[in-house]
């Protein structure tokens, strides 16, 4: 007769491999897929610029200027992938260091952005009453701002914050006003999403539960609620990691962002712009890097969306 | 209905004011003078005298709480100041740009309708077909693509098919002419900044035309057409489009909104002397007094546009309640 091990070996059907799961993956969310290996592919691009590229980032002989994409240089002999800029700079060598910009900028703001949010949400929604109103009231203002409105301001403020600390090198510091004001919009956004979702785990008996066990609001707050917001809270940070890379390209493409020389994006298309009549190729290898790498963090945020919870719809 | 307007036109006031103090808040009480970035902003030499002298126009002198209250007086009788960088009144600046933006912001909706609603419902119709993916890939990529990028890409296109076609490279013109005065000039401006706006907001009106529709066409009503013997044509746009409408109109009165902000970069890459271009300067220039106005009158347009778009909604459909 069979014994107990061998009748569960028959009923059980054996747990999916890694490889099967990941197979179950790419047939459900092909999109989603071709998403993520774009996410790595950008990723691997900002960790390994140094292997990558042979030229520097931010700086280039004058007598390059201009050299034709694929093609070697007349004056130095030197070859250009993409071509080069109005600096000799190699534009290749660029766009690789501004995927770590791009990214930098992309992720930081949306980890800080929805990590704030989402202690604001769920606080609100777990207090309520004075702190929920007031909190509320307070999103309601940064909402009633439009995305790169709000950033701009914050831009201009920091300037004259700048002026006022009489720092020696303002333009190194640009990067990080930029993070801030990228920031900011975002955590009314996701506030508003995980506070809905965590007034609904706040109705559940097992916070009543915890309260009556003597814990502390903070500890309720971030050992019982946080963690039942993760579906909303990781969907609201996919979706912002593609706005912050377009809203920086944005801000930087405007002159108001990340200022040269740093490699960036928006400001490759910035200076094109000059150029463009006759060197097009400038203007399009910037643009299609920021657009493949929005293209890929959508697509993926969107696989997550669907797979954490279809009922939620981020609407912009 | 009446009450619930007065109600909502209510609480819009402290929204606005709250606005009003963010915006005075990060732009002069922040640590750093104004008077200082004004006059030193381009390295310019300048004495302690220059910057009383700015200081008591400027009305910097007078204590916080004075000058907020004059701000908000100020805006309460649509009396902005002067430019610090021109001198001439905010609200005239403003006014010439204006009407720029708007029709670009009309013309871009008018493109996006055009683009999402067929796409939307093929999408739908064709579910899980190849049709459904290009169109979802086309309307992701919408998103991700820069507004400023197709713009340049939309420039370089109009040059070398020009040159193709004429022998000479063209141009759209650079001045603004009204839409009433030189048709086909004006138009021959405006069509691209709105179609490389137009196109990137289409794609957000088009994934929720096919997300709404496909539950439209998932409800009783429609099996029961469809037991009828009734043309599927029929069906999907004379029984379901119409339902299914309601939330579309909602996201594309919200990008109408947006589209006020959204013009600052396409405005740019077109050259265009609109209200977005006017903000960018400002900012560049340190112009505080025509940054906090435009910002201000970009807010209200955008409260003001939620607002009419809620009533809007109740109106379209009949089982939203007012409360």
């Amino acid at each position: 007769m069979t014994d107990t091990t061998s009748i569960d070996d028959d009923v059980l059907p054996p747990p999916p491999t890694i490889w099967k799961r990941i197979g179950s993956f790419v047939k459900k969310q092909p999109l989603g897929t071709a998403g993520l290996l774009l996410v790595v592919l950008f990723i691997l691009m900002a960790i390994f610029a140094d292997i990558l590229t042979t030229h520097d980032p931010e700086s280039g002989e004058f007598f390059d200027q201009f050299t034709r994409p694929g093609q070697l240089s007349d004056a130095s002999g030197l070859f250009f992938l993409l071509g080069a800029d109005e600096f000799g700079r190699d534009v290749f060598t660029r766009i690789i260091y501004g995927a770590r910009t791009a990214l930098f900028v992309g992720i930081s703001c949306a980890l800080i952005g929805s990590f704030i949010g989402l202690i604001l949400g769920v606080a609100s929604a777990y207090f309520g009453g004075w702190t929920d109103t007031i909190l509320q009231r307070i999103m309601d203002i940064l909402m009633a701002f439009p995305l790169i409105i709000l950033a701009l301001t914050i831009v201009i403020a920091s300037r004259a914050l700048l002026q006022g600390l009489e720092v020696e090198n303002p333009n190194d510091y640009s990067i990080y006003f930029v993070i801030t004001a990228i920031t900011i919009p975002f955590i009314p956004k996701c506030a508003r999403v995980v506070r809905s979702s965590a007034l609904a785990i706040r109705e559940i008996p097992f916070i009543d539960a915890a309260r009556a066990n003597g814990f502390s609001h903070t500890r309720i707050i971030m050992r019982h609620m946080v963690p039942n917001v993760m579906a909303p809270f990781l969907i609201m940070l996919t979706a912002f990691v593609g706005q912050a890379i377009l809203l920086e390209a944005s801000l930087s493409f405007l002159g108001l962002g990340v200022q040269e020389p740093t490699p960036a994006w928006g400001l490759m298309l910035r200076s094109s712009q000059e150029f463009m009549r006759d060197e097009a190729f400038l203007a399009i290898y910037p643009g299609l890097a920021i657009t493949l790498a929005v293209f890929g963090f959508n697509l993926f945020g969107d696989a997550v969306r669907d797979a954490l919870d279809p009922r939620l719809r981020s609407q912009s | 209905m009446w009450q619930y307007i007065l109600k909502r036109l209510i609480l819009m006031i402290p929204t606005v004011l709250g606005a009003a103090f963010l915006i005075f808040f990060l732009l002069r009480a922040l640590p750093g003078d104004v008077c200082e970035l004004k006059l030193g902003g381009e390295g310019a030499y300048y004495d302690e005298e220059q910057i009383k002298i700015c200081q008591q126009n400027l009305g910097l002198d007078q204590p916080l709480v004075v000058q907020f209250k004059d701000f908000v007086v100020g805006l309460a009788t649509f009396d902005l100041g002067e430019s610090m960088w021109t001198g001439r009144p905010v609200l005239e600046e403003m006014s010439k740009r204006f009407e720029l933006s708007l029709q670009v912001a009309i013309m871009a909706t008018i493109v996006s309708i055009i683009i999402s609603i067929p796409l939307g419902t093929l999408s739908a119709v064709y579910q899980n077909t190849w049709i459904d993916y290009v169109v979802r890939t086309v309307s992701i990529a919408g998103i991700a693509v820069p507004s400023f990028w197709l713009g340049i890409l939309i420039i370089l296109a109009i040059l070398s098919i020009s040159e193709v076609f004429t022998g000479s490279r063209w141009l759209p013109p650079l001045d603004y002419r009204p839409l009433w005065e030189d048709p086909v000039y004006n138009l021959s401006m405006l069509l691209w900044p709105a179609i490389a706006t137009g196109y990137r907001y289409s794609a957000v009106a088009t994934r929720m035309t096919r997300s709404s529709l496909l539950e439209v066409l998932r409800e009783d009503y429609v099996r029961t057409a469809r037991a009828k013997g009734m043309v599927e044509k029929i069906i999907v746009n004379r029984h379901a489009l119409k339902n299914a409408m309601l939330p579309v109109v909602t996201v594309i009165g919200i990008e109408f909104a947006f589209l006020m902000g959204g013009l600052v970069v396409t405005e740019q890459v077109f050259n265009l002397n609109g209200l977005g271009r006017l903000l960018v300067d400002s900012v560049t220039f340190n112009d505080y007094t025509m940054t906090q106005g435009i910002v201000m009158t970009i807010v209200l347009v955008f409260v003001l546009t939620n607002f009419v778009i809620d009533l809007l909604y109740a109106w379209l459909d009949p089982r939203i309640r007012y409360s």
